[in-house]
């Protein structure tokens, strides 16, 4: 074999585009969230209230005001945030009392990083039941009172700040314990911390290049919460007489003295400590929540936010026509808007129709958009994407843009949908016979009896065995292959025209796959049902597809009959990837490849999307999209069918 | 279910003998950081005092039997006298002075958990909605205040300028009802707040994570309406979370209530910690503490077992 | 020396890998005040042998204990019975102070191209870091040149020198990933599932990298995947393993012609090829199979052949005993008491017995 055979990654266009590093997107973020800006300026200067108080102080935080003239005054322009009951400056104190908040926290921090740290991380890394004694221990005194524990290191040594700081510092190191050995548990499990182990590494580069970093942002983040706890409690000791000495101008000091003297001195004895107080324990919060969210991804999304509203263009060509049409999309568009402002377009121009008792599979490439098609056309897309253009047509009704309740009705009745994982869509915490008595007294109006009896049947119906009892048990208890029965249970529950499968038997092993397919097919005979089965591996299609669209990069290349796209597929694409099959492979040599990798969705080539990839390609099909063209029932979209392309029948040749 | 929670009952037995050991340990450290006895009996002691002090401690005899004959007296009810007050037994003294404190945190309890789990749940059907927005600001601006400050706010805007609680005192069960709930109201929101102000938090942010998950959006699929799925889909999954939170806040509002006890002038647990650890009064803490932990061990204990009521996974796990 | 000079010498020595009677137990793990729950029989009594320059193919559902075998070669699990070695040296339990000549000798390709390299380190240290332990080689000109080269043989340009894991494809790092399990020069590599979560399209990239590799450089590979058809195009034998035992293992191609398992023979009948005709007439063949009982829990396995409840021909004995691996025609080894009580199929192919059982069945 020559050097040539080698099938080699480009660096060009075909490789995904350089993003930003983690660390720059982390301080843009940063900069970005006003109330990150915020905080972290208050840390600054609490910073320099530590370091170096009278930098910002204008008075002398002891110095009385003998005269006795000015007392308990407001905000003045000497005293900015007016004075005490011995006219000692507001202002002068409350920045001195940063100062010492700042020292307890490093106090206590020190003790509780340094102690919780190497603690969490031995107790992780080494396990058994040494780690769990640990953990006992650490969690009995994670349960108590921080409070009470401070009180405990105070009675032994003496009332004093520093001391109930010790107390703290031990207390929260549990916080730390449990962290560190959390992320050193999972860390321990992640599969590159097994590559650094099979490449020899030792177990200090392990923990200290691997782990450490890892472990890093979460604790940045929980320290910075736990700085606002520590300020808290450390105030609530001074406040209690038995922290910070009583002259001291710490925080929790001048509200015990404000205590006696609000009711009758006015309530403004009080604000300067509390609002300081407030703020910088605010702020620590902030700082730890804007750190999470610089670093971690935008959730703010979930599967009830719905879409605003925006007004989808029609489609430019018409539905099929027929009585036995359940779904016919045509032209439709689906987009993502981006976080740094780009919009992806994950759909595009996609139409599809499919039958009463006809299978309709689905095949391409992972991100081709295969499920992103099948949300969409009954209104589920995921926030924030939303539909553009296009048209559905259900049962012959237009459902373009039915609202939530309107689609609420023929969800779960008239569709019914399967999923890929199905352990992760089952409800976790109710039992599996009250999910599929769900759509039975929803669409059904039927009791609970009714509704348990004809539960139990359709167990039955599907083949699991002993549905009685599985009916009272949790989601947990049932293997792949039984819960994905329990699946396909519930989407049949209300005799659906349309059965959705997305991916059905991906995740099950191949002997229950083929059981999956045949319970499918079984049904569908029976009630002339549509299906529309979604999958990546076409010997799946050409075991149970009546009809077959190929898609890639979030359009439609091919549809025609199952047997026309195996023995004569019409697409460069199609032909591919029956090329790459092993089954289709003869001989010894080289496995067939499609060259390059999927293009991103942020970046579609302009012309064919395929065009980086095809082994077909001309120039036209690097400037010019191909439409996608009706050829008698089937479509196409290449702009070299109907020419002179010759594709092979690989399928053929093998039979 | 039944094993389930004998299992978690009996595992609370180590636990308590844990707290146990600590709060006789506090003991021996101070001791071992001077002399109590000397402390107890002040300035100027006498060798009788002094002499008198150690014995009724038992301060002369080994370590390890001292402990069994501490924790012997414990479990028969026994907690000793007040080193202050020989007539005061410490048993009587808590008696006397648990009754404020488990109230005030028993309502702080359920006004923080109930509005806060409505909040929770309402800020996560939009996030990122106006509700949401202004929850979760409210929430963050609370939690940052410490309980005694709100309790002061309180005490100042509701008791003296608009004069509609007493700003101030507690009035027992005994002697009047409404009085008692009067007198409970405005010591409980101000420890109730910062409760409220973490449920929320933490319940919107399980929520949110539940209504992200794949079976939300295939109970979706199947027309299971909106209600249906924050309530019975989503909830139930976030609260498991949630429960461990509210168990660690249960116990922190323990140790908290002394602070707001001392800003509303109640003479509760609070109090009496406070002035004991000032005057080194042994037994009393002692007391004081082995009650703490026992209330904090309940509180363990009942959130295992409603643990185990919310996830299937664990009770099984037998 | 030539390739074949090479060869022999080291055929002369004995298998590269042997593995015997490989038993791995996970205890269960409970609290620490409660119960302990069964432990977990993983693999229970696996033996195989792999030569020099030969790929090894191990295949089996989820859960039947084939990357728990990889785990035990590669010492990432603690093995309960049974004895490995690596070209005749005792490595079932490799003492720390050779551990480092240990992973010298074996590497391995991991399945999940997303988390098996790690994303706070580039292409150039991920795969160098092998190189600077087990050569002595520091980071710099002459380590980048190295791993340049080593990219060159999987097939990526050097500008990926600098690029992070998340920079990339996942056909691209799982060839980063063959690229670091090259680096130290090892006798095995085990990819454990290293193409699975690919792409068909890229899948076959990927497969082509690793037999080019094996060509030129004579590493040998136990190569583990659930899909048959890929693990049979690049093995020389094949094992399947069902519920911790390895139930056939034998030359691949006489496997795939003449299954001597019933549950292999399910396996084959089971993959859908793509084609709607060829595939319209094995359906049949598979639902003679059909049988809706699940898998016993490897917590709580049957006293006698794991697959018995699922196994359309099970005789009594099968429920009794557990059958012993006895020779088969492929030239290697069978366990079913098929071959030894029964029917005594001896050894031969089951498939003729099976289609005729389920046709008197039917
Ligand atoms: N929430 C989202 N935000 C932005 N883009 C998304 C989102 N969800 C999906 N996409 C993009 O939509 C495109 C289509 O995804 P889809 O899940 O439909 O692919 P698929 O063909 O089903 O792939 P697979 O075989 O992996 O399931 C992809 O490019 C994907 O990255
Ligand atoms: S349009 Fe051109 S690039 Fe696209 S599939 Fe057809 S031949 Fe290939
Ligand atoms: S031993 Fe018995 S049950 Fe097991 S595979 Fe053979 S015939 Fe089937
Ligand atoms: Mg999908």
């Amino acid at each position: 074999m020559t050097e040539s055979q080698l099938p080699s990654e480009p660096s060009g266009d075909a490789s995904p585009a350089k993003p930003d590093s983690p660390r720059r997107r982390f301080w843009r973020r940063m900069f970005r969230n006003p109330l990150g800006v915020f905080s972290m300026i208050w840390f600054a200067i609490l910073i320099v209230a530590w370091i170096w108080p009278e930098l910002l102080a204008t008075h002398d935080p002891f110095k009385q005001d003998v005269t006795l003239q000015r007392l308990y005054e407001g905000p003045s322009g000497d005293h900015w945030l007016g004075t005490d009951q011995f006219g000692r400056d507001f202002y002068s104190r409350v920045i001195h009392g940063a100062g010492l908040a700042f020292r307890s926290i490093i106090i206590a921090m020190t003790i509780a990083v340094g102690v919780g740290v190497p603690l969490g991380l031995f107790s992780g890394w080494r396990g058994g039941r040494l780690d769990r004694a640990i953990m006992w221990v650490n969690d009995v005194f994670f349960s108590l009172p921080i409070i009470l524990l401070a009180m405990a290191v105070i009675i032994i040594l003496n009332p004093s700040l520093d001391n109930a700081m010790i107390g703290v510092g031990i207390a929260m190191s549990t916080r730390f314990t449990r962290l560190t050995r959390a992320v050193t548990l999972q860390e321990k499990e992640e599969l590159y911390v097994d590559s650094a182990r099979i490449t020899g590494l030792s177990t200090r580069t392990i923990l200290s290049r691997y782990i450490a970093p890892n472990l890093m942002s979460s604790l940045i983040v929980q320290a910075a919460i736990i700085s606002g706890a520590i300020i808290l409690i450390g105030a609530t000791l001074s406040f209690l007489g038995i922290g910070s000495s009583l002259d001291d101008p710490d925080w929790g000091v001048m509200l015990n003295r404000g205590r006696e003297l609000f009711r009758v001195h006015g309530v403004w004895q009080i604000v300067p400590p509390g609002g300081a107080l407030i703020l910088t324990v605010l702020a620590f919060n902030l700082l730890g929540d804007a750190i999470r969210d610089a670093i971690g991804r935008d959730a703010s999304n979930n599967a009830l936010t719905i879409t605003k509203r925006v007004s989808v263009a029609p489609a430019s060509t018409s539905h099929a026509e027929g009585d036995d049409v359940v779904l016919s999309v045509r032209d439709m568009d689906v987009e993502f808007p981006g976080t740094d402002g780009r919009i992806s377009q994950v759909l595009e121009g996609v139409s599809l129709d499919v039958r009463a008792g006809e299978t309709l599979g689905v095949v391409g490439e992972s991100g081709s958009g295969k499920s992103m098609t099948m949300l969409s056309a009954l209104g589920l897309t995921p926030a924030p994407g939303r539909m553009t253009r296009g048209s559905v047509q259900f049962d012959g009704r237009d459902v373009t843009n039915l609202s939530e309740g309107e689609w609420q009705q023929i969800r779960g009745k008239d569709v019914g949908i399967i999923f890929q994982e199905p352990i992760a869509v089952l409800n976790p915490a109710i039992k599996v016979g009250k999910q599929i008595m769900e759509p039975l007294m929803i669409h059904m109006d039927m009791n609970r009896d009714e509704a348990r009896a004809r539960a139990a049947e359709l167990l039955a119906e599907v083949r699991v065995p002993d549905p009685e009892r599985r009916l009272d048990q949790y989601p947990h208890e049932f293997s792949g292959g039984m819960a994905q029965r329990v699946g396909i249970a519930m989407a049949l529950a209300c005799e659906p025209k349309l059965l959705i499968a997305d991916e059905p038997s991906t995740a099950l092993d191949v002997t229950v796959q083929g059981q999956i397919l045949d319970l499918m097919a079984e049904v569908q005979q029976r009630r002339n049902m549509a299906i529309i089965l979604i999958t990546h591996d076409l010997g799946v299609i050409a075991e149970a597809a009546d009809r077959v669209l190929v898609m890639y990069g979030g359009q439609v290349m091919e549809t025609a009959s199952a047997g026309d796209v195996f023995f004569n597929p019409k697409h460069p694409y199609s032909k591919a990837l029956l090329d790459t099959m092993p089954q289709n492979h003869s001989g010894e040599g080289a496995l067939a490849v499609i060259p390059g990798v999927v293009p991103s969705a942020t970046a579609w080539p302009a012309g064919c999307r395929f065009a980086p990839r095809c082994a077909h390609a001309i120039d036209d099909c690097v400037t010019t999209m191909p439409p996608l063209e009706q050829v008698e029932s089937d479509m196409v979209r290449c702009l070299r069918h109907g020419t002179d392309l010759v594709l092979a029948d690989p399928a053929e040749a093998d039979a | 279910m039944a094993k389930y929670i004998g299992i978690r009952v009996l595992a609370t037995i180590p636990l308590l003998f844990a707290i146990a050991v600590v709060t006789f340990l506090i003991a021996v450290a101070m001791e071992a950081n001077g002399s109590i006895a000397g402390q107890v009996c002040g300035e100027g002691a006498t060798i009788e005092c002094i002499a008198e002090v150690e014995e009724s401690l038992g301060l002369n005899d080994p370590l390890p039997s001292r402990f069994v004959s501490w924790l012997g007296d414990v479990v028969q009810g026994d907690l000793g006298v007040s080193l202050l007050d020989r007539n005061a037994g410490v048993g009587e003294l808590i008696g006397e002075r648990i009754w404020p404190s488990l109230s005030i945190v028993g309502l702080s309890l359920i006004i923080g958990i109930s509005l806060g789990m409505l909040m929770g749940i309402i800020a996560a059907i939009q996030p990122g909605g106006l509700v949401d927005r202004i929850f979760s600001i409210t929430a963050a601006s609370v939690i940052a205040a410490p309980g005694f400050l709100i309790g002061m706010m309180l005490s100042w805007g509701i008791g003296v300028e608009l004069g509609w609680l007493s700003p101030i005192g507690y009035t027992p069960f005994g002697e009047s009802v409404t009085g008692w709930f009067k007198s409970l109201i405005l010591p409980s929101i101000a420890l109730g707040m910062p409760t409220l102000a973490i449920v929320q938090r933490q319940l919107r942010s399980s929520m949110a994570n539940a209504l992200q998950s794949r079976y939300v959006l295939a109970a979706r699929a199947r027309g299971v309406g909106r209600a249906t799925l924050i309530g019975r889909h989503a909830l139930p999954n976030a609260m498991i979370p949630t429960i461990t939170v509210i168990g660690f806040r249960a116990a922190a509002a323990i140790g908290l209530t002394t602070a707001i006890e001392i800003v509303f002038g109640i003479r509760g647990m609070g109090e009496l910690l406070v002035t004991s650890i000032l005057n080194r009064n042994v037994t009393v803490l002692q007391g004081g503490m082995l009650v703490v932990g026992l209330v904090v061990a309940t509180v363990n204990l009942l959130v295992d077992i409603s643990y185990g009521f919310l996830n299937p996974k664990v009770r099984l796990n037998k | 020396m030539s390739d074949e000079l090479l060869l022999r010498s080291r055929a002369a020595e004995g298998p590269l890998l042997e593995v015997q009677d490989l038993h791995v137990h996970f205890a269960g793990r409970g609290r620490l005040f409660g119960p302990t729950p069964p432990p977990v029989k993983a693999v229970n009594g696996v033996s195989f042998t792999i030569d020099a320059q030969r790929t090894f193919g191990l295949v089996g559902e989820s859960g039947s204990g084939k990357s728990t075998v990889a785990r035990a070669i590669l010492q990432l699990v603690d093995i309960h019975a049974g004895t490995i070695r690596l070209a005749g040296d005792d490595v079932t339990k490799v003492p720390r102070r050779d551990e480092l000549a240990f992973r010298k000798r074996v590497q391995a390709v991991l399945q999940d191209p997303f988390s098996s390299l790690n994303q706070t380190h580039q292409t150039r240290t991920i795969v160098g870091d092998g190189i600077t332990r087990h050569f002595g080689l520091k980071a710099g000109e002459q380590r980048d040149e190295r791993v340049g080269r080593l990219l060159d043989d999987v097939g990526l340009s050097r500008e990926y020198l600098d690029r992070y894991p998340y920079e990339m494809s996942g056909g691209q790092r799982q060839r980063v990933s063959i690229a670091r399990a090259l680096a130290v020069e090892p006798q095995l590599i085990i990819a454990d599932e290293a193409t699975s979560a690919l792409d068909v399209s890229i899948q076959s990239q990927v497969i082509n990298v690793l037999r080019e590799i094996q060509r030129s450089s004579g590493v040998a590979f136990l190569f583990i995947a659930h899909d048959l058809e890929v693990v049979r195009h690049v093995s020389d034998d094949v094992g399947v393993m069902y519920l911790g035992s390895l139930v056939e293992q034998g030359d691949a191609d006489g496997i795939y012609e003449g299954p001597t398992h019933p549950y292999t023979e399910m396996l084959i009948a089971s993959i859908p090829v793509p084609n709607p005709t060829v595939q319209a007439g094995r359906r049949a063949l598979r639902q003679s199979f059909d049988n809706d009982a699940e898998p016993p829990s490897p917590a709580n396995l049957p006293p006698g052949c794991p697959f018995e409840n699922r196994c359309p021909v099970a005789m009594d004995i099968c429920r009794e005993e557990v059958p012993a691996a006895v020779a088969a025609h492929h030239g290697g080894r069978v366990q079913c008491h098929l071959h030894t009580s029964g029917p005594e199929l001896g050894g031969e192919s089951v498939v003729e017995f099976i289609t005729k059982e389920a046709r008197t069945l039917t």
